[in-house]
């Protein structure tokens, strides 16, 4: 019992002393060193116990206490106060020395405690400013993070959205270069097939001239090559004078490329005009050899039939 | 393209060339030519017999050529060389000169004579055209000439030579009127070989050939008076007959011999008669006023063309005929100047020859009896008498130079003259006989 006693003591004093860390503890809460506004309460939560209240228990406990222990030490107190004076002095002492002890050793510990506390706190408060800093990082991190993704999302989107307008515009513009290149391919093949159109009449108005020219040159060199042939031929044909028979006939003569006579057939000219007749005919082509050649090669033709008539 | 080309220029070519044959070659037409007388050369035939030659027979065909006026024989003094036969011939030589034709030959002796080769080349060609050997007596080298020249103008024109034919004529010998002689005459046709077959005092007139060439009928005034005569040419015998009153002249042979047409004023004035020789019967032809005389048959006898001038001046009539008799009325033939006389027909009947008389000038014409186109052959003054040669190349007639009659030979187209070579006297009445023998 007289444990009880004691415990309760201690208790109070462990209380008390608590209850004063507690305050010390809540009194040191509120330093200088503000939590900072920027974040809200940290998920730790704190009971705080305001001091006034913790006077009112105690104050009751107290009361009823003092009385119990008046009303026991009213009655114990004569023999106890002896043996309490020396108990107490020596409980005294003892507790002196344990309070002393205690003391120290609390204010060791409390040292201790205000040590490990301080390093705790400010361990803690690094560990919160850490906390808080690498929060903060963390947040301005996110922020940033957040901004930067926000702004990449800002910027994709931007950049999806000047993609997509380029790529409309791209889009429009490849229309138009298509639409254009289309115009200009359509321009390009009317103008290839006008170009090919008048290239064609061209070509063939160039033929058409070419063949005129050629028509007209074969023209004029075959009415001059006929001219000379007949004129070579006519110049040397002795018809056989007296000859009173009206006669028209014709020979074939076979040139070579150099106009040299190589045959002369007169049969013809022989059943229609004599013997006589046919050889005056061949003599003229024979006299005529070699006959005049063609200014156009084109013209020549190995074989030449030539009428004879007196008329 | 070039085909097209091609085949276009091929298409005007053929176009061009009018070319009615499917065969595609030049086809040229030479009209008309040159109706000249032929380029010939005729080279010195070798005279392969002892001695000097006796004939240069090259002279006789070339003459002969000439005379004809189909020929332009090359003068001997240009022949470009003188070929031993026809493989010595280097024709680039004769062509050069312009020849179309070269006649060579050669005379060797055989037993009754010679034997006269000859080959007519043809120059241009370098062909022989024709080649003969021909036996002849000695005294006949000229008339195998004569034949060479009739073959080759046959062979190199289609027309009969007539050179190997004679002529009959009249000569006048003697100025002094008491000692003049007139004779009748045969000759060559190139005035050669004349030989007399009448000689008379008294005056010869128109002696005309029969169609066969053996008689001779003429007039002579031997007796004193105009009498028609046929005489054998060969045997020299011959009948008066036609001895009527007053004139006997122009006697003309019917194609078939067997009558004859004369001009008789035995009515007054001179008529035309025809007499039948075998019978003796006499038809008169025209009755008219007017001297009808120089009466010729046409060559089939279907006609009888006179000169007569009942028109005023002498002009060509002809009558229609069947047989002896006359079956039409006399029409005039000539229009063309003022005087056209003794009308001669030439053997194809197509063109009759006359005497076109203008003033005091007196021409042989020629004209043509389908288109009446007459042309003047002659230019002297005094030309009469024509006669056709059997060719009817050429026409004889009588011209006069120097108060001299001569005998000239004409082409029909006018362009050759060649006076023939007659012995002496004044020649005149000249007539062509026809082809004898054959």
């Amino acid at each position: 019992m007289p444990r009880r006693s004691d415990d309760g003591l201690a208790f109070g004093v462990a209380l008390l002393l608590h209850v004063g860390v507690i305050a010390l503890f809540s009194l040191n809460l509120s330093p200088e060193e503000r939590p900072k506004p920027v974040s809200p309460p940290p998920a730790i939560q704190i009971t705080a116990v305001s001091a006034e209240t913790v006077d009112v228990q105690l104050d009751t406990l107290r009361e009823r206490t003092r009385q119990e222990q008046q009303r026991r030490e009213e009655a114990q107190r004569q023999v106890e106060e002896q043996r309490q004076a020396a108990i107490e002095a020596k409980r005294k002492a003892e507790a002196e020395r344990k309070a002393a002890e205690v003391q120290r050793k609390a204010e060791a510990e409390a040292r201790a405690l205000e040590a490990k506390r301080k390093v705790d706190e400010e361990r803690k408060e690094a560990e919160r400013k850490a906390a808080e800093e690498a929060k903060r990082k963390e947040e301005e991190r996110k922020s940033a993070e957040e901004a930067k993704r926000k702004e990449e999302q800002r910027k994709s989107a931007e950049a999806k959205r000047k993609e997509e307008e380029r790529k409309a515009i791209e889009a429009k513009r490849k229309e138009e270069q298509r639409l254009a290149e289309q115009e200009e391919q359509r321009r390009i093949s009317e103008m290839r097939a006008k170009m090919a159109a008048e290239e064609q009449a061209r070509q063939a108005a160039e033929a058409a001239t070419k063949q005129r020219e050629y028509d007209r040159r074969m023209q004029r060199a075959l009415a001059v090559y006929l001219a000379d042939l007949t004129n070579r031929i006519t110049g040397n044909w002795l018809r056989p004078p007296g000859f009173e028979k009206s006669i028209r006939c014709q020979v074939v003569v076979r040139q070579s490329t150099n106009g040299s006579v190589l045959s002369v057939n007169a049969d013809e000219c022989s059943r229609l005009g004599g013997d006589a007749f046919a050889r005056s005919v061949e003599a003229a082509v024979r006299k005529s050899s070699p006959l005049p050649l063609p200014d156009e090669t084109d013209l020549f033709d190995p074989e030449i039939a030539i009428t004879f008539t007196t008329d | 393209m070039p085909n097209t080309f091609l085949l276009t220029r091929l298409f005007t070519l053929l176009t061009l060339f009018l070319c009615t044959t499917a065969h595609a070659r030049l086809e040229i037409e030479i009209s008309g030519g040159t109706e000249a007388a032929l380029p010939i050369a005729v080279a010195p035939f070798q005279w392969q017999v002892k001695g000097s030659a006796e004939e240069e027979l090259h002279s006789i065909i070339s003459a002969d050529l000439r005379r004809g006026g189909l020929f332009r024989p090359l003068a001997e003094g240009d022949l470009p060389e003188r070929p031993k036969g026809a493989l010595a011939v280097k024709f680039d030589k004769w062509r050069q000169a312009g020849m179309e034709s070269l006649v060579i030959g050669a005379v060797s002796a055989n037993t009754e004579g010679y034997q006269v080769e000859f080959q007519l080349l043809d120059v241009v060609s370098g062909k022989q055209l024709i080649g003969y050997s021909i036996p002849v007596r000695k005294d006949g080298l000229r008339r195998v000439a004569h034949q060479i020249a009739d073959l080759v103008q046959e062979r190199l024109t289609g027309i009969k030579g007539a050179y190997n034919t004679h002529i009959v004529y009249v000569t006048v010998v003697g100025s002094n009127p008491k000692k003049r002689r007139y004779r009748l005459a045969i000759a060559d046709a190139d005035g050669y070989n004349e030989q007399i077959i009448l000689e008379s005092r008294e005056p010869l007139l128109s002696p005309t050939w029969s169609p066969d060439g053996e008689r001779l009928a003429y007039v002579s005034f031997e007796s004193g008076r105009s009498n028609i005569y046929i005489q054998s040419v060969r045997a020299g015998s011959r009948r008066l007959v036609a001895s009527y009153p007053g004139i006997n002249s122009a006697p003309a042979w019917s194609p078939d011999g067997r009558l004859l047409a004369m001009s008789l004023s035995q009515d007054g004035n001179s008529e035309i008669y025809v007499k039948d020789l075998s019978s003796g019967s006499l038809m008169r032809i025209t009755n008219n006023y007017a001297i009808d005389t120089e009466p010729t048959f046409s060559p089939d006898g279907s006609r009888l063309y006179f000169t007569s001038d009942r028109g005023g001046k002498p002009q060509v009539y002809q009558v229609e005929m069947n047989g002896i008799r006359a079956v039409s009325r006399p029409t005039r033939v000539t229009y063309e100047g003022s005087y056209n006389a003794r009308p001669a027909l030439s053997p194809d009947g197509k063109q009759m020859s006359m005497v076109q008389g203008e003033g005091n000038t007196y021409r042989i014409a020629v004209m043509n009896l389908d288109s009446g186109r007459v042309r003047v052959l002659t230019r002297s003054r005094l030309d009469e008498s024509p006669s056709f040669a059997p060719n009817g190349q050429m026409v004889i007639y009588a011209s006069e130079v120097g108060g001299r009659g001569v005998l000239e030979v004409v082409s029909v187209d006018g362009l050759s003259h060649q006076r023939l070579r007659v012995d002496q006297g004044d020649v005149r009445e000249p007539a062509w006989s026809p082809y004898i023998g054959k």
